[in-house]
Parts: structure tokens; sequence; C-alpha cells
């Protein structure tokens, strides 16, 4: 079966950089950039860059997530990443909406929707999302938008991230207490005609998130027989860090997962492809193991580092898998060190897939009132 | 190794007979006990509870499959007593089944609804749409599980409901499926779509007539021998408290109207009631929950709250059966405990408090003559209350250990220095001997606490006290028990004895209560751990005056109930995180508490808290306070 990002354009530590800098200094190129302005020290790093070689013909849409409740401090390093990131991109705006409803709904991804929903496009060849310092709430139904978007509108997107996950690791926070699908990513589950299916969960663990986990388990598993196969980061910076999850882990492994080490599946860390290659893999092995037994359902929970929920977002873009999350509520730490991590860059659309990208189409559009 | 107390019960949810076998038919009498069984299945029900109260167990055993399971294995003698309680709430009648539950969660889906730009009118339409639509297909896949043809399966319909009938695809049952599977189908695309569509554009399936509740009357099914059966259909919309405040009540509207011939049970959490509401529903004399316009809660609806607010003292020894019933049925599950007829968990707990060292013993003997020559206290006198003191028998036991004895001098020599103060000069004592201070149950409390504190005495000891440190609350009672199962587990696997020392259970429970307090992550959680400790330690510092004047000590905040009731109004910030609180058992409220010839509304430390912090379990004891103050010491957590 021909996959959508396989071969896939991609770029990782060192030549993320280069690659970005050459493609962008093509002149006929415009771009608009499309970043988180938060409190994560990621924020500004792809802006920067992209600031320096495209410079006038760079536009920047910054989406800022509110959330009450947190440190006043967060919010003061937010404003001042805001203000750094429309410095860099003066042709640009900064869209503030709230993550959360006043009765605690999550209600971000919608947000960012209606943020983004009338955007005219028309003056761009190139939209990039920096994913960097976006939920996985915001950055999952913001991507599958643009994508969607750039499809019908024949631009190229890409996806940016700084891969840090030790600054994933450090930024604490009080979750939400209910475990949902995504927005826009639901996927079949709930709907009558999957009842009978057999559901894969493949979580990505982080041990700060371990209560969040819980909740996801605790939903899933609450109509459907569930099997659990946590996705591990291995190469990894810290080789250690899968097992330090499995250590973190080992109550739910043991007692309620019904994890053993044959369900452990290892992903390269800082290779958003290898993880997307990898759940479609399985998925098209289960399909075929389970198509006369109800059939199989993959769900997908991206807690890990941003780059391994680029590629969790991939799989789930591709086969409209369901995407089961706890928000976070209101963040109550932050990483006090800079954003030092590789980025990391995807093709997602456009020219490297032979979608022709028509630069004089686009000069027509800009024209258009 | 596999601990069942460490698993949340929807864990057992998805195997009737393994759900079965951990259901004790006590929460279901003790709660439902009031409740007329035809009210059950007439009137809309409301019922509420903090998590893990046990709101989805109670709804899972009313679902079919369950009733069903518990029917074919009606053999078994363990599950007899189950069977008598759904038989008392009318589920089962004769040994045959009455009704087919399903439960909806109302987590997922319904809320995003409420983000369209739709009118409101619309929004609710959609949410009751899509209910009805998964409520009919919940019904006829439970049949269709459990064996049913569907071709077997039809509906009685409301007389005079034609049209009504049509739009829910008929009587027969592959139609009422078919139709039920349309709208579920179109309702899922519109919610699912990242940009819903214009309300002219809707789908004519979602906004149609389709109001199956308002036309069944009854499920029929025909069995193999070709006789029917009439089952009356219930459907339970749990965790209705993720629906919008505003989309909440509009399904209450919907569904209190009397044309409604299908049993509905709506089940929430008490926080998603508006503060006001709330707190009302807090105070009320009978949890009559949140009231509107033109709907008498009596009358239209049955209101039934998990959680005790009168008769808390039948309340909490009911909690205990039940507890100690559920324990039980877990605890046989462990291969570990089963095979050594280890089967339940009060028989793992030991109860022999180990005397003072000797060391600690001289050391606290020394403070105690300390405490006699300040009070300048004579011997003779000492004598007398050791008397006393030695004639007292606690319940329970047959003599009290001498560090308590020890324990209770010292408060009984306090006490009489509160009756009589004398002079900074006077060299003799005045006469307060004419009448020596009470020996009683509270004295003894007291010093018990004291122990804890000033030695670390073993405290929290026994089954009573796990269930009580429990705030009433199945989930919380599980995870404590989880703590000494596993301990003991481990022992018998060293070798060693199953049973837990009292210094031991004491350790674990403490240790597992700041766990526990430290991984809230509920909202306002930060600033409800603050303010419970902030109560915790006024509590404590009461509790460790030399006299303990309250006996066992405080574990409460008390407001006059007319201040407590004006919170809402004058102090809304504070009334928000007193739900959150009381939500997630931090704290349980206490109506209408007598008192020094007042009424207090009492904000009682929840369970986990008090272990955490070293307080009594015993109820009563209080810090009187105001809404005011209360208020301020919250405002420096946030």
């Amino acid at each position: 079966m021909t996959r959508l990002w396989d071969p896939c354009i991609s770029h990782g530590a060192g030549t993320s950089e280069d690659f970005l800098t050459k493609f962008f200094a093509d002149r006929s190129r415009r771009a608009v950039v499309i970043a988180g302005a938060g409190f994560d020290p990621r924020s500004t790093r792809a802006t920067e860059l992209l600031a320096a070689v495209l410079k006038d013909r760079l536009r920047g849409i910054f989406l800022r997530e509110e959330r009450s409740g947190g440190q006043s401090a967060l919010g003061e390093t937010g404003n001042a990443n805001a203000r750094r990131l429309t410095e860099l991109v003066p042709n640009s705006r900064v869209a503030a909406f709230p993550v959360f409803s006043n009765d605690n709904a999550t209600v971000g991804g919608r947000r960012t929707v209606k943020a983004l929903e009338s955007e005219s496009w028309a003056d761009v060849t190139d939209i990039v999302v920096d994913l960097s310092a976006l939920s996985v709430g915001v950055a999952f139904p913001l991507v599958k938008l643009v994508l969607k978007h750039a499809r019908e509108r024949r631009r190229n997107l890409h996806v940016v991230v700084t891969d840090d996950p030790s600054i994933d690791e450090e930024i604490e926070g009080i979750s939400s207490e209910k475990a949902e699908t995504l927005f826009g990513f639901k996927g079949a589950l709930g709907v009558h005609d999957s009842s009978g299916v057999t559901i894969l969960w493949l979580p990505q663990l982080t041990a700060r998130r371990r209560k969040a986990l819980g909740r996801v388990y605790a939903t899933l598993t609450e109509e459907q027989e569930v099997d659990v196969c946590p996705l591990l980061p291995f190469p990894s910076r810290n080789p250690r860090r899968g097992d330090g999850l499995i250590e973190a882990f080992q109550e739910e492994f043991e007692s309620v997962w019904r994890v053993d080490a044959r369900d452990l599946i290892y992903v390269d860390e800082r290779k958003p492809v290898d993880l997307y290659r990898s759940v479609l893999d399985i998925d098209d092995a289960r399909k075929r193991v389970f198509r006369k037994l109800g059939g199989s359902l993959t769900v997908l929970s991206p807690f890990g580092s941003k780059v391994q929920s680029l590629g969790a977002l991939m799989a789930a873009l591709e086969r409209d898998f369901p995407v089961m999350y706890v928000e976070t509520l209101t963040y109550t730490s932050t990483p006090s060190k800079r954003a030092d991590g590789d980025l990391v860059h995807v093709w997602l659309h456009g020219e490297a897939y032979g979608h022709a990208v028509d630069a004089a189409v686009i000069e027509e559009e800009a024209k258009c009132p | 190794m596999d601990n069942p107390f460490l698993k949340r019960a929807t864990e057992y949810y998805r195997d009737e007979e393994a759900f079965l076998s951990v259901i004790s038919p006590e929460p279901i009498r003790h709660f439902l006990r009031e409740a007329e069984k035809e009210s059950l299945y007439e009137k809309l029900v409301n019922i509420r509870g903090t998590p893990g109260s046990g709101k989805t167990t109670l709804a899972k055993l009313f679902e079919f499959p369950a009733l069903s399971a518990l029917l074919r294995n009606r053999s078994i003698s363990t599950y007899q007593d189950l069977i008598d309680a759904m038989g008392s709430y009318g589920a089962i009648v004769g040994g045959r089944l009455e009704v087919i539950g399903c439960r909806l969660p109302l987590e997922t889906d319904y809320r995003e609804v409420w983000e369209f730009e739709y009118p409101e009118t619309v929004k609710l339409t959609l949410t009751t749409t899509l209910i009805q639509a998964r409520a009919v297909l919940a019904w006829l896949r439970h049949l269709q599980k459990g064996g049913y043809n569907l071709s077997d399966v039809r509906i009685e319909a409301r007389q005079e409901a034609e049209a009504a009938l049509n739009a829910i695809g008929g009587v027969a049952g592959p139609a009422l499926l078919e139709r039920a599977r349309q709208i579920e189908r179109s309702l899922y695309e519109v919610v699912g779509a990242l940009v819903p569509p214009d309300l002219d554009q809707l789908d004519e399936a979602v906004t149609s007539a389709y109001r199956p509740f308002d036309v069944i009357e009854r499920i029929v099914v025909k069995n193999p021998d070709g006789t029917e059966r009439r089952l009356k259909p219930l459907v339970i919309l749990d965790d209705a408290h993720a629906l919008h405040p505003a989309q909440f009540r509009g399904l209450q509207r919907a569904l209190i109207r009397r044309e409604i011939r299908v049993a509905r049970w709506i089940l929430a959490r008490l926080d998603v009631l508006h503060p006001k509401e709330a707190f009302e529903a807090l105070t009320e004399e009978r949890a009559d929950g949140a009231q509107m316009p033109g709907v008498t809660a009596s009358r239209d609806y049955l209101a039934i709250m998990l959680q005790s607010l009168d008769e808390r003292r039948k309340h909490r020894v009911a909690f205990r059966r039940m507890a100690t019933d559920m324990a039980k049925r877990y605890l046989v599950q462990m291969e570990i405990f089963r095979t050594r007829g280890l089967q339940r968990l009060e028989n793992l707990l030991g109860d022999q408090v180990p005397p003072l060292t000797e060391s600690k013993f001289d050391d606290f003997a020394r403070s105690v003559d300390a405490a006699q020559r300040r009070l300048r206290i004579s011997d003779k006198r000492r004598r007398e209350l050791l008397d006393a003191i030695e004639a007292y028998t606690p319940e329970g036991m047959s003599s009290v250990p001498r560090e308590l004895q020890l324990a209770m001098l010292s408060i009984l020599m306090h006490r009489m220095e509160k009756r009589g103060q004398t002079g900074l000069f006077d060299t003799e004592l005045p006469e307060p001997a004419s009448k020596l201070p009470k020996v009683d149950s509270a004295v003894f409390a007291g010093a018990r606490i004291h122990l804890l504190h000033k030695y670390d005495r073993p405290y929290y000891v026994g089954i009573e006290d796990v269930c009580d440190a429990s705030s009433e609350n199945a989930e919380q009672f599980l995870r404590l028990a989880a703590e000494l199962v596993e301990f003991s587990a481990v022992n018998i696997i060293r070798g060693e004895s199953a049973l837990l020392e009292p210094s031991v259970q004491h350790k674990k429970l403490r240790e597992k209560a700041t766990h526990v307090i430290q991984e809230w992550d509920f909202p306002r959680s930060k600033q409800v751990r603050k303010l419970v400790d902030t109560l915790a330690a006024s509590c404590l510092q009461k509790t460790l005056e030399p006299n303990a004047p309250l006996g066992a000590g405080a574990n409460a905040y008390g407001i006059l109930q007319e201040e407590f009731e004006a919170i809402p109004d004058r102090h809304p910030e504070l009334a928000q995180l007193l739900q959150a609180a009381i939500a997630n058992n931090a704290v349980t409220v206490v109506p209408r508490h007598n008192c020094k010839n007042k009424e207090w509304c009492l904000l009682e430390l929840g369970g986990i808290v008090i272990l955490r912090h070293g307080l009594t379990l015993k109820r009563g004891g209080f810090l009187e306070g105001t809404s005011a103050s209360l208020a301020s010491l919250a405002r420096e957590g946030a």
C-alpha cells in the first residue's frame, strides 16, 4: 500500500538549518510562519532562522494559548516571546485564544481552527508551521487544517520543531480531568459501527504525565478490549531514557496495562518518520490479522517529545487514527534553559511530492481582492 | 504481582462475570434505600457524587449485560444477595429481567456540540438527538450481544405517536437500528468536522424529529421458545458534568417531561452545578439538587446523593460494611491470599499497638513530672487522678496501656489548671479539687493523638480506620487498602507473617495519603492543597493543646450556617475553590451542625488530608471561624 510520506523529505540535526536557508534563499518564495508565542524557550528559534533568510518575504501568525491560573512569570515570558516574534516578523499578527472554556471544556483546537479558518494563503508559496511551542491540542488540528488548505490551494507545507526532549520533560502542569479525542482526530472511535473492533493503544510515554496516561487508558477500556504497546524512545540522546520510562510505568505495565517486553516498540527519538512508519507497519499487520475478528482500531496518545508527536501526527493524518489526549489545564513550571536542541524539518506537502506550486498562479491570486 | 486493589473499577467492566465478582450489594441497598422502585423508572433520576463514589459502577450494574450475567449465574450462591438487591429495585422480577439498561458516557462528543455557532435550541436538539440515537443503538447492541436476533426485536410504541414512530424507523428492530446508525453517522460527521457546516447546510437527518424517547414504551424480544419479554428501556447518562452548564440544564429540562416513557437517569459530579446551586444542594435538608423554574423536585424528579449529608453515623457504619465486603471480594482474587485461606482484609491488620520503648517512656514520664511541678499539683492529687484513670476501661479494651495512662494524666492535670488558675506567687493549690476532671473517652482519645505526635505511637490502625479515612469513597478505600495488601503479600513472599503490625499500617497509610495529595491535579488543586494544609495545621494546633479541649481534636472548620450559605454571593472565588475541594474529597460539608446553641456548617477535612496531617478521624471537633477569614486564607493560597 502506498503511503503519503514514504519516502518522506525530512531533515534532522545539522541539515535542517542548511536546507531551510538554501530553500528559502530563492527570491520567488514567500512564506508564512505559524508558531506558538508562549513561554517555551523554543518559541522563537525557527522564526529567527526564517526571518534571517526570507526578510520581508516572510509574514507571521503567532498563536498565543491562554490558560488561566498559571504562574504570572510564565505569562511574562510568553509576552516577551510574542514581542520578540513580532519584532522578527513585522508583517505579522498575534492570535490569542483560550485553551479552555469557562467550564473547563477543551476548546483550544476549535479556537485555533477558527483563528485560521479564513486565512488567505494567496500571498505565499510556502506555509511553515513551527510546533516547538504549541501544545498538542492546538498543533494537531492546526496542521490538519493547514494541510487541507495547502492541498486545495497548491502550497508547500513544512513542519519544523526544535527537538529537545529534556525541555518537554521539564515543563510541568496540571492536567485536565478529561481524557478525550483531539479536535478533528476522532477517527471511528465511539461510533456504533466500530463497537466490535479491538483497540490497539500506542501511547508515547512520559513520566510526568503518568496520571494522564492512566486516564486515557481508563477511558478507552470502559467499553472495549484494549491492547497496549507503548512507544519508547531508542535510539535517544539519553540512552537510558527508555529504561527510565519502563521503571516509571512498572506498576501500570504489570498490574493494569499487562504489557510485557514483546509489546514495547522502540522508535528513534530524533526521527518523526521512524515513529510514523512503525505505527503504520503495525496497523497494517493488525488489520490483516483482525480482519475477520471484528477489525482493529489504532489509537495514538502523543505524550512524548515534540519530534515523536510529529510522527504520531503524520500517522494520524494519513489513517484517520483517533488521538486520545489529556490537555494541560495550566502550567506550573517553566524550563530555565535556553533552546539549544536540533531543528527537525518535515516537508508535508508540495513540490517534493509532485504537487507543483505555481508561483505565477499565486501571483494572480494575490492580486485578486 | 497483579494487585486487583490497584485497578479502577472500570478495569472490570469489560467482562461481566469479573465485574459481578467484585460488586457488593451493599451500596445499592444503601444509596437506593429510600427510592420507590416505580420512581426509578418513571421520573428523571438525578444521581450525584464525588469521583470514585461508585456512580459508574451503579450504572454498569443496571446495564443489560451485567443483569443478564447475573441471571445466568443465579445458581452461584455468592450472587444471591446481589440478585435480591436488584429485585428490590425492580430490575429483576420473578427471576426475569424487567429492564434493559444502557449507559452512555457523556464525556466525549456531546460537549463539543455546544461550541457550534448555532442557536442554543439547535445545539440542544443536536445533543438530545445524538443521545437518543446512541441509546437505541446501545439497547439493540446489548440484545444482539446477548444472543438475540434483531428480527426478533420490536418496540411497543406510545399511542398516537404515528409520525414520531415513522421518524425513528418504525417498530421493527432492524429498521430501528438502521435509522439510529444513520442519525449517529450524520451527527458524528458534524461533531468531528474541523469546520462545522452552516446552519442551513445541516443534514436533514440530524434536525428532523427523531425522538425515540417519546415513542418507545417497551422493547419486546422473542425468546427461543416463542414467548415474548417486554423490557422497560432505561438510559443512564453518565458523567453529565462534562456538558456545558446550559447544555446540562437544557438536557434535564428535556428529560423531565412526563411524556417520556423511557426510564432515564443522569449521573454527574457535584461540581456540574453552579456554586450557588451546589451550596444549596449541599445544605438542603434533603439532597434534592438544583431547582429549575417550574420544576418541583419531589414531584418531577428523584434526587440521589452518593454522599452522606444526614444521619452521618449510620452512613459511616454502612460504608464500613460495604468496604469490608468489597475488600473481601478483591482479596479472594489474589492467589497468594486465597490459597492461604486469608479472605478478609481485617484479619491482615493487627491491632496490638506495642508499648513505647523504655527510653521513650522514661522521657515521657519525666516530662509529665515536670508538668506536675509546673502546674503545682500535689502528689496526692496526682494519685487521685491516676486512680480514676486506672478505673477507666475504654470500649473494646481490657486495660489502658501505661503510656496512655500517663498521657491521660497529663491532659487531666492541664484541665485542672484551666479550672483553677493560681496567682503568680501562690505556693498552695487553690481548691479545684472539690471535683476532679472527668475521665472519659475524650481524654483517652486526646491521649492517643498526643502520643502520635510526641512519640509517633501508631494511631491509624485496623479496618475501621482504613474505612473512615476513605471519606465514604470506594475508590479511595481501594487505594488505601492496596498499600496494605501489597505489603502483606510481600511479607508472605519473604516467608514472614501476613499480619501487618500497627506501626506498618500507620506508616503505609500516612505515606499513601501524602502521595495522593502530592498527585492531586484537578482544577484548582494547588489552591485546594494550600487551603487544606492551612486548615489542617490550625486543627493540629488545637488538637495538641495540652488539655486536649476537644478530646481527640479538631478536623473541621466551622462557619455559621447562614454565613456559609452566603459564600457564593459574598466570596465567589472561595465558593469555586470549596466546590473543587468538595468535588474531589478534600473537604466534606456537614451542614446544620448544632453546637453552643448555634447552627454551624462544618467543612470537615477529607480522610486523606486527615491522615496526612495526623488528625483525628473522629467527627465533631471543629475550629470556629468565619467565611471572611476563610476567604482570606483562600486568597493567600492563590
